[in-house]
């Protein structure tokens, strides 16, 4: 009982003792900055990252944007996180939750991103996140996209091919769809015609 | 769900010289082939290839040895640079040189060096149009000609489908001959005419639709065309291929087609088909290329490596008498950019790896994505880009 009253106690002097983020407090209004901060520091309790959450917040700032939307924007992403969080477990780093967060935004489904995950390893997934993404931002149904996503990561390809599976659905130049040239015979010495 | 979220775009930065990639595979395989006058049979094939695609530079090396039937060899090359020379919104313009030969067992061998520029637009992402014109010689047969190519193209992707469309026409003159007319063609398979009456000239073209596409863990390319010219029998060139992975380096492939003859050299086509592995070597270190200097790179948005002092950004903004830039890696404190000539503004900044939004500002106007990145449309009403710094 009383170790639990110390918990309590240390629980409650160690959220008190957070200090407001200065960038928020010299950035936003003083009702936005504290909006923004009890948000941050939710996502700390949680165990998220809090920098993007900053981020969002000072980006708002600088867009001129009205309090209100700040926080409505910081508190959204929150819940992205969250939720890349569970779909991605707890040692995904910053960079790859914020790139998750950013996936489940444009529509696609946790388990694509825990799938790329397995695929992956302990490989950082930011480059096949934002690939991902990107593709479907561009319209590819996202099946489309998620497949051909994970077959690169199932080959155990460079963040390299996912740079050129994106680029490479630009424009092939020559009258080939791209890539190499099929497997046939070389050909027979020339005819005089 | 907004469209303006779904329309997170995200520019993968290839400025910097890690972001240069080789790729090569080998084929080796063996099939069936009837080529036009010569004899048909059994083939054994090796076939590397080999791409170096960099910034503004393209290198495509490929061969091909087969073993045909009767002890005889064919070897065959193929090389091709393409640099992509200028790029102006969705205008771009690039140079081709290609270097071809072949080599025989029992006959002489030939050689191709064309020499292509190409104008092309992209009207929309992953659509794009271009028209290209090309020179050269060649040699086959003991005779020199000069080669002319006028090609026009198109490609987009269309329901997870690459496709692409061309019209390639080629044509030839006999150096130190006068030019004919009414020469004839793609004749494979008939007999030559009288010699008096060969033609020292002709022309060409080929007209294909090819696509590429994916069904489940199996690859496909596929093409169908039709080679026609004023003098020439219609021709329907096609060619299936279809790859599967293995192993993370090991592919099975299999192709099947009717190649047309070279109008260039005459080297003659066939219909084949062919079962084989394809091995890709993973890639090594990537070949270190300085970057270009800023005051040559007409990029509009440039991302330089990771030096101790930070990387170089500059952005093209012609006419701006004041640039700043923010972002997530500058808690979006505005930032004023240097100056850099030609229209470009500079600085040195840190910026952590990761997905990083930044927009730009122009004499104190509204925010907005630098050039040559795609915007995004912020939840707060401006526009951002995004970038994955590595």
């Amino acid at each position: 009982m009383r170790a639990g009253w110390m918990v309590l106690l240390f629980l409650t002097v160690g959220g008190q003792a957070r200090a407001q983020d200065h960038r928020l407090t010299d950035r936003l209004d003083p009702a936005t900055a504290a909006a923004v901060q009890r948000v941050v520091d939710s996502a700390a309790h949680e165990g998220l990252p809090t920098e993007p959450l900053i981020q969002k917040a000072l980006e708002g700032g600088t867009l001129g944007a009205p309090g209100d939307r700040i926080v409505y924007a910081v508190g959204a992403l929150h819940g992205q996180l969250g939720r890349a969080r569970a779909a991605l477990g707890g040692r995904a780093s910053e960079a790859d939750l914020t790139a998750a967060a950013g996936a489940l935004r444009a529509g696609l489904p946790p388990d694509a991103l825990q799938r790329l995950q397995s695929l992956r390893g302990d490989r950082p997934l930011v480059v096949p996140i934002a690939v991902l993404t990107d593709l479907v931002a561009d319209g590819v149904p996202p099946d489309e996209a998620t497949r051909s996503v994970l077959d690169l990561a199932r080959e155990g390809r460079a963040d390299e091919a996912f740079m050129a599976l994106r680029e490479g659905r630009g424009a092939p130049s020559g009258p080939e769809p791209g890539g190499r040239p099929p497997l046939r015979p070389a050909a027979d010495p020339p005819v005089d015609r | 769900m907004r469209r303006s979220v779904r329309f997170a775009w995200v520019m993968i930065l290839v400025a910097t010289p890690g972001a240069a990639q080789v790729t090569a595979t080998v084929d080796v395989g063996a099939g069936a082939y009837r080529p036009d006058r010569a004899t048909p049979g059994g083939v054994a094939s090796i076939a590397p290839w080999i791409r170096y695609h960099g910034r503004t530079l393209d290198l495509d090396l490929a061969g091909t040895y087969t073993d045909v039937p009767d002890g005889r060899w064919n070897l065959q090359g193929a090389t091709a640079a393409t640099v992509r020379a200028l790029r102006s919104g969705p205008f771009s313009a690039e140079l081709v040189g290609e270097a071809d030969w072949t080599s025989h067992s029992e006959a002489r061998g030939t050689t191709a060096f064309i020499g292509t520029g190409r104008l092309a637009v992209a009207p929309s992402r992953g659509t794009r149009l271009w028209l290209g014109r090309g020179t050269g010689a060649a040699s086959a047969l003991g005779r020199g000609r000069s080669v002319q190519r006028t090609e026009l193209g198109a490609s987009a992707f269309l329901a997870g489908v690459q496709v692409g469309l061309t019209l390639l026409r080629s044509s030839w003159t006999l150096m130190g001959q006068p030019e004919a007319v009414g020469a004839p063609g793609d004749t494979l398979g008939t007999d030559p005419p009288p010699r008096d009456t060969v033609a020292l000239g002709a022309a060409l073209t080929d007209a294909t639709v090819s696509g590429r596409w994916r069904l489940g863990t199996v690859g496909f390319d596929a093409s169908l065309g039709r080679r026609f010219g004023r003098s020439t029998p219609g021709l329907t060139l096609w060619g299936v291929s279809a790859y599967r992975g293995i192993t993370p380096l090991l592919e099975f492939v299999a192709s099947a087609g009717r190649s047309g003859s070279d109008p260039v050299t005459a080297v003659p086509g066939s219909r084949y088909f062919a079962l084989g592995l394809r091995l890709r070597m993973r890639a090594g270190p990537p070949p270190l290329l300085l970057p270009p200097t800023t005051t040559t790179d007409a990029a509009p948005f440039h991302l330089g490596p990771a030096l101790g002092s930070g990387r170089e950004i500059v952005v093209r903004l012609p006419g701006a008498h004041q640039v700043e830039l923010a972002g997530d890696f500058t808690d979006w404190r505005p930032i004023r950019l240097d100056p850099w000539g030609e229209g470009a503004w500079r600085t040195v900044v840190t910026i952590p790896p990761g997905l990083r939004r930044l927009a730009v500002r122009v004499d104190g106007g509204v925010w907005h994505a630098p050039p040559g990145l795609r915007p995004i449309t912020s939840e707060f009403g401006g526009e951002v880009a995004e970038i994955v710094v590595e």
